[in-house]
C-alpha cells in the first residue's frame, strides 16, 4: 500500500449480490426486513413485473435515502454541519430536509458507511432518477426508463443501504472520533501519522471532526479536543486548501460570537501556531451566502432541477456584488453546477443569473478558485467526467479566459493542465485530469 | 517589553480612571495598551477601530488619549493606545456582533495569549482599578481607606453568576453567566448599590417572605432569550436580549431586592423583607442589614444572597459558603 493509500477508516463492505441476479425477484430477497417490509418487497417486485420502472425506482430511492439520512441524523446536526461545511445547518434543522441526496451520499462515503464504488453507483442512480423525474409527460412517454436502468438503481440501493441490517459509520471511524475527544494525541502517534499520510478527504474530515467536537463538547472532552486540535491542525495546515482553512477561521469567529470563551481561546492558540488569522472572516455575512448557495444546490440535485434552479440562482445573484471569501467556494460550486448542468442538459432560465454571478468574479478570485477551490470540489470535478457538462465547462473556461490566467497564475500542475487543455478543448485530457484530481481527494471514479 | 514611558503613563492613567468624569458625568472606559492595532484586530472577530490621534511617546499623550477617547468608549467600544516605534497612536475599537459575543477583554486578556501581548485597565467599582495583562497577573488598585477584607469584586461576581446559572442548561450556561457578569459590572460601576437574592429554580412560587415587591409573571426568562439568539443569530433576537439587559439593570438599580431563580430567570424586583427582631441591633446601613437577613435565609428558602453597598463593598453568601 503506497503512502497515499493509507485509510484512516475502511468503509463497510456492501452486501454481496451475485452477478447472476438480474431481475427484481432475484435482488429483492437481499434487502433486509428492517429496511423493507415483506409488503414493500412484494410491491416492488409487482411494480417491476408491471413495468412501472420510474415509480418503483422513486419508491426504492426514497426508502434508501430516508434510511441513510436517519442514520446520519443520529450523528447530530452540529457534526453534520461541520463535516459538510454547512454553517446554515443548526440544532433546529431537520437533517432529512437540510441534506441534499448528493450530500448525504458524500458524507456516507466519507464516514465509511458506504464504499467509494457504492457511492459512485448511487450518485449515478440519483442523476438518472432526477432526469426521469423532470421529463414532461410527452417526453416520458417517448423515452421511458428501461428495466436495466431501474434494476441497476435497485441493485445499488440494496447492496449499499437496504441490504444492511443497520447502517452505521465504519467502526474505525468511530474509534478515531471517540479518540479525539477522550485521548490526548502526540505528533508521533500512529494515528496522527496516519492522518498525515491519508488522502485529502480524510485530512479534511479530521479537521472537520475536531471543529465539530470543539463546538459541541464541554469539560474534559472539550479540553481533549482542543489539545488534539493544537497537535493535529498545525501538522495538517500546510497540506489543506484555502476553503478548509477558512472553515477553521470561521469556527473561531462563530465561537467568539456565541460567547464560548474556552473553546474560542483553544482555537485561537491553533490559529496563532499556524499564523492563520488571515482566515478569520471579517464578519459572519458569509453564512447568508452559504445558505443561498445551498438552496441552489438543493434545487440542482433534486427532482425537477431545471424548473427549480432559476429562483434560488436569481436570489444568489441578487445578494450582493462581492461574495465573502469563506462562502466563495460553495457559491462557485452552486453557480457552476447551474452553468454546467448535468448529463441531461441545463436550466436555460437559470443561466443568465449564473452568468451574472460569474461575470462579477474578479481576477484574484478566479485565481483563488483555480488554486484552492477547484481541486477540492468533487461536485464540479465529477461533472467533468460527463460529456455535456464537460463541453459546457470548455465554453465557460474560454468565456472567462481562465486558460490564459492558469498559465501564469496556477501552481498545481494538474489543475493548470486541466484549465489549459479546457481552453484548447482537449476533452479526453480534461476527463483524465479530472479523474486524477478526484482520486487525489480520495474518491472513486470507476 | 519594558518601556519607562509606558510605565509613567500607566500610573497617570490608573489615577485618572479611579473616578473618571467628563463635564461632571462619570465615565467607565476600558483601556488597552498594545503594540499593533492591526494584529489585534485580526484576532478579534467582527472588529473595527476608529483612530482618533497620535502623539509623542510619553505620558502626556496617554493622558490625552484617555481624555479624547473616554467619552466615546461606551456600549462595547474601548480605548486603545498603540505603542508604535516612535509614537503612541490612540483611538477606540470594538468587536463582536451580538450581546453574547466575547468582548476584547475576554479575548485579549482573560483568555489572552503571550503571543498577542496586550494590557487592559478599567474601573471595576468606585475607586477600584483593575490592571491585567495576558500573563493573567492582575493588579487591583484600591484608592481611599480600604481594609484587607475589601477584595476584588470579580471573584465574588463569579460566585454570584455561578449560583444564578447553576440550573441553566449546560450548553448555554457559559453565555448566560457572561450575560449576567456584564449586567452586574455595569451595576457595580453605577455606584448606587444593589441587593440580589437567588431562589432555587424548583420553587414554583416566590417564598412568602419575599412577596412584598413586584413579582414578574411570567418571570423574565434570560435562558430562552439567549437560546433564541444563539439559534437565530438575527437582529431581532439580539435587540430583545439587549433590551432585557437594560430592564434587569434598571431593576437592580431600583430600591429593594431583585429576586432571581437559579435557572437565570428574574422572578421579582423591588422586594422588601421584614427584619426579625433579633437583628435590629446589627451594625451597618439598611442595605447591609437586609443582606444579613438574606444571608441567614440561605439554605432555607434561598440558594444565594448578594450585596453591593454604596461604598463599593461586595459580598456573596451561597449555600456552599
Amino acid at each position: 500500500m503506497s503512502k497515499q493509500e493509507i485509510m484512516l477508516w475502511q468503509p463497510e463492505l456492501p452486501i454481496r449480490i451475485p452477478a447472476t441476479a438480474i431481475n427484481a425477484k432475484d435482488i429483492i430477497p437481499f434487502a433486509n426486513v428492517r429496511q423493507l417490509t415483506t409488503r414493500d418487497k412484494a410491491q416492488i417486485v409487482s411494480a417491476f413485473e408491471n413495468y412501472h420502472y420510474e415509480m418503483v425506482s422513486s419508491f426504492v430511492w426514497t426508502k434508501a435515502l430516508s434510511s441513510l439520512k436517519a442514520q446520519l441524523g443520529k450523528l447530530g446536526a452540529g457534526f453534520i454541519s461541520e463535516m459538510l461545511d454547512r454553517p446554515d445547518i443548526d440544532a433546529s434543522s431537520s437533517i432529512d430536509q437540510a441534506l441534499t441526496d448528493y450530500e448525504a451520499l458524500r458524507l456516507a462515503q466519507e464516514l465509511g458507511i458506504i464504499s467509494g464504488t457504492g457511492a459512485l453507483r448511487l450518485r449515478q442512480a440519483l442523476e438518472r432518477l432526477t432526469h426521469f423525474g423532470q421529463l414532461s409527460p410527452d417526453e416520458a412517454e417517448e423515452t421511458p426508463m428501461t428495466a436495466d436502468e431501474a434494476i441497476s438503481l435497485l441493485r445499488a440501493c440494496v447492496e449499499n443501504i437496504l441490504g444492511k441490517e443497520r447502517i452505521e459509520a465504519a467502526l474505525d471511524f468511530k474509534v478515531f472520533r471517540d479518540g479525539l475527544e477522550t485521548k490526548l494525541y502526540e505528533e508521533e502517534d500512529h494515528q496522527v501519522q496516519a492522518v498525515l499520510s491519508s488522502p485529502y478527504f480524510f485530512r479534511r474530515a479530521s479537521i472537520r471532526i475536531l471543529l465539530a467536537l470543539i463546538k459541541s463538547t464541554k469539560g474534559a472532552q472539550l479540553e481533549n479536543s482542543l489539545a488534539n486540535a493544537n497537535v493535529i491542525i498545525p501538522l495538517l495546515w500546510d497540506t489543506v486548501l484555502g476553503p478548509d482553512k477558512f472553515q477553521v477561521g470561521r469556527a473561531y469567529a462563530e465561537l467568539a460570537s456565541e460567547g464560548k470563551a474556552r473553546a474560542t481561546a483553544g482555537l485561537k492558540k491553533v490559529l496563532l501556531k499556524v499564523r492563520g488569522f488571515d482566515f478569520v472572516p471579517e464578519d459572519l455575512r458569509s453564512k447568508s451566502f452559504v445558505k443561498a448557495a445551498k438552496a441552489v444546490l438543493a434545487a440542482h440535485e433534486e427532482m425537477n432541477n431545471f424548473y427549480n434552479e432559476p429562483a434560488p440562482m436569481k436570489f444568489l445573484d441578487e445578494m450582493g456584488s462581492v461574495i465573502p471569501t469563506p462562502a466563495f467556494p460553495i457559491c462557485m460550486s452552486a453557480t457552476l453546477s447551474v452553468r454546467l448542468g448535468n448529463r441531461y442538459g441545463i436550466s436555460f432560465e437559470a443561466q443568465r443569473y449564473a452568468n451574472s454571478v460569474l461575470k462579477r468574479v474578479s481576477r484574484d478570485r478566479w485565481n483563488y478558485f483555480l488554486n484552492d477551490c477547484l481541486k477540492a470540489d468533487d461536485r464540479i470535478l465529477y461533472k467533468l467526467l460527463e460529456d455535456g457538462p464537460r463541453a459546457r465547462w470548455i465554453e465557460f473556461v474560454r468565456d472567462f479566459s481562465l486558460h490564459t490566467l492558469a498559465v501564469k497564475e496556477v501552481a498545481d500542475r494538474w489543475v493548470k493542465q486541466l484549465t489549459v487543455d479546457s481552453g484548447t478543448g482537449r476533452e479526453l485530457s480534461i476527463k483524465n485530469l479530472a479523474v486524477k484530481l478526484i482520486e487525489q481527494l480520495g474518491y472513486k471514479t470507476d | 517589553m519594558s518601556c519607562p514611558k509606558t510605565q509613567d503613563g500607566l500610573v497617570m492613567l490608573i489615577n485618572a480612571l479611579r473616578r473618571y468624569t467628563e463635564e461632571g458625568k462619570a465615565l467607565f472606559p476600558e483601556l488597552f495598551v498594545f503594540d499593533s492595532l492591526r494584529e489585534i484586530l485580526r484576532v478579534l472577530p467582527e472588529s473595527e477601530a476608529v483612530e482618533i490621534g497620535e502623539g509623542p511617546k510619553n505620558a502626556a499623550t496617554m493622558e490625552k488619549a484617555l481624555k479624547k477617547c473616554a467619552p466615546l468608549a461606551r456600549r462595547g467600544w474601548a480605548v486603545y493606545i498603540e505603542r508604535r516605534l516612535r509614537k503612541f497612536g490612540y483611538g477606540v475599537f470594538r468587536c463582536g456582533s451580538t450581546v453574547l459575543s466575547l468582548s476584547p477583554t475576554e479575548l485579549l486578556i482573560n483568555r489572552g495569549d503571550p503571543g498577542i501581548p496586550a494590557m487592559m485597565m478599567r474601573q471595576i467599582a468606585e475607586n477600584v482599578i483593575q490592571v491585567k495583562g495576558v500573563s493573567q497577573s492582575s493588579l487591583v488598585v484600591h484608592f481611599g481607606a480600604t481594609t484587607e477584607t475589601q477584595v476584588s469584586p470579580v471573584p465574588i461576581l463569579n460566585q454570584l453568576t455561578d449560583c444564578l446559572t447553576s440550573d441553566v442548561p449546560t450548553e448555554i450556561q457559559e453565555q448566560v453567566g457572561s450575560f449576567y457578569r456584564t449586567i452586574f459590572s455595569g451595576v457595580f460601576r453605577a455606584g448606587h448599590g444593589t441587593l440580589a437574592a437567588v431562589i432555587s429554580s424548583t420553587k414554583r412560587s416566590i417564598p412568602k417572605a419575599f412577596r412584598d415587591g413586584i413579582p414578574l409573571s411570567p418571570p423574565i426568562s434570560v435562558t430562552s432569550k439567549v437560546q433564541d439568539l444563539l439559534g437565530k443569530t438575527d437582529c431581532g433576537s439580539n435587540t430583545q436580549l439587549q433590551a432585557c439587559a437594560a430592564l434587569i439593570t434598571g431593576m437592580l438599580l431600583s430600591d429593594g431586592i431583585t429576586l432571581f431563580g437559579s435557572d437565570g430567570a428574574v422572578r421579582a424586583y423591588n422586594v422588601f423583607i421584614k427584619h426579625p427582631r433579633e437583628t435590629t441591633g446589627a451594625t451597618g446601613g439598611a442595605r447591609m442589614r437586609t443582606f444579613n437577613v438574606l444571608a441567614s435565609r440561605v439554605r432555607r428558602d434561598l440558594v444565594g444572597a448578594f450585596i453591593q453597598s454604596q461604598d463599593g463593598r461586595v459580598e456573596f453568601k451561597g449555600k456552599h459558603q
